[in-house]
């Protein structure tokens, strides 16, 4: 790599860096093996920085998924969740909201690598099914099925007053 | 799936990206492409020596001199002409 490139690519990584972080982290739910899953993207991308500098985002962004489903990081793939104390489960009324996403954020981190990136690629990144096909390289009616199974996990994961309003 | 639960989703998802702190990664990403780039090096290598063991000892082992003469036919020891042909 050139001193350009590099500079480039130093330039590139300070400005994603934080970015790429927050849907590794996302994805992982531990701040370790998100900073090994983008470092690990953003290590190819340097090695094919002058194929990918038209728009490198999208080729890091591919590989920071496609890492991760391929467990890439098997081991930490399900990290424990350090808390102060146990959360008290929700009131059967529903309506602790703070207890409700605790739980549904355990119920998101029990999900299979592919099914969690399809949550978070529609939910943090916004993105289409086709969109989501496209950086998983997978068809729209498999991202389809990924996500409905996902919401059928979550649904038996999270306690019924939640997944009421689901059905 | 409702507005709410759409929301109650988003939101959390949020938080979990939310929760991520910022690092300067540039040193451990320049470890990791070196690093990377030896374990390819080291494949090539690798194929390359195998390639050319897979090539060259068969060669070698066909073709090797092992310092016998070359075979030839002595003219006092060619087979006596049959009878019948003279």
């Amino acid at each position: 790599m050139d001193a350009g490139a590099e500079e480039e690519f130093t330039r590139f990584v300070a400005d994603r860096t934080v970015a790429l972080l927050r849907v590794a982290h996302a994805l992982t739910g531990d701040q370790h093996a998100a900073e090994d899953l983008v470092q690990n993207a953003l290590a190819k991308a340097m090695l094919r920085w002058r194929h990918i500098e038209e728009n490198p985002e999208a080729y890091v962004r591919r590989i920071l998924y496609n890492d991760h489903i391929s467990g890439w990081r098997r081991r930490r793939s399900r990290p424990e969740t350090p808390m102060a104390a146990v959360p008290e489960p929700a009131g059967t009324d529903g309506t602790d909201a703070f207890h409700l996403r605790l739980q549904l954020r355990a119920a998101l981190l029990e999900l299979p690598p592919r099914q969690r990136a399809v949550i978070v690629l529609r939910y943090l990144d916004d993105r289409s099914e086709r969109e989501v096909a496209e950086i998983l390289g997978c068809r729209e009616g498999t991202v389809a099925s990924q996500a409905s199974r996902a919401l059928a996990k979550l649904r038996r994961l999270v306690p019924a007053p939640v997944t009421e309003a689901w059905r | 799936m409702t507005d709410d639960l759409d929301r109650l989703l988003r939101d959390t998802v949020t938080d979990l990206a939310a929760e991520s702190e910022p690092k300067d990664l540039m040193p451990a990403v320049r470890a990791r492409a070196r690093r990377i780039r030896l374990v390819h090096g080291a494949g090539y290598l690798a194929a390359a020596l195998t390639a050319t063991l897979l090539l060259v000892v068969p060669y070698l082992t066909v073709h090797r001199d092992h310092g016998l003469p070359p075979v030839t036919v002595s003219p006092s020891c060619r087979a006596p002409r049959p009878a019948w042909s003279a």
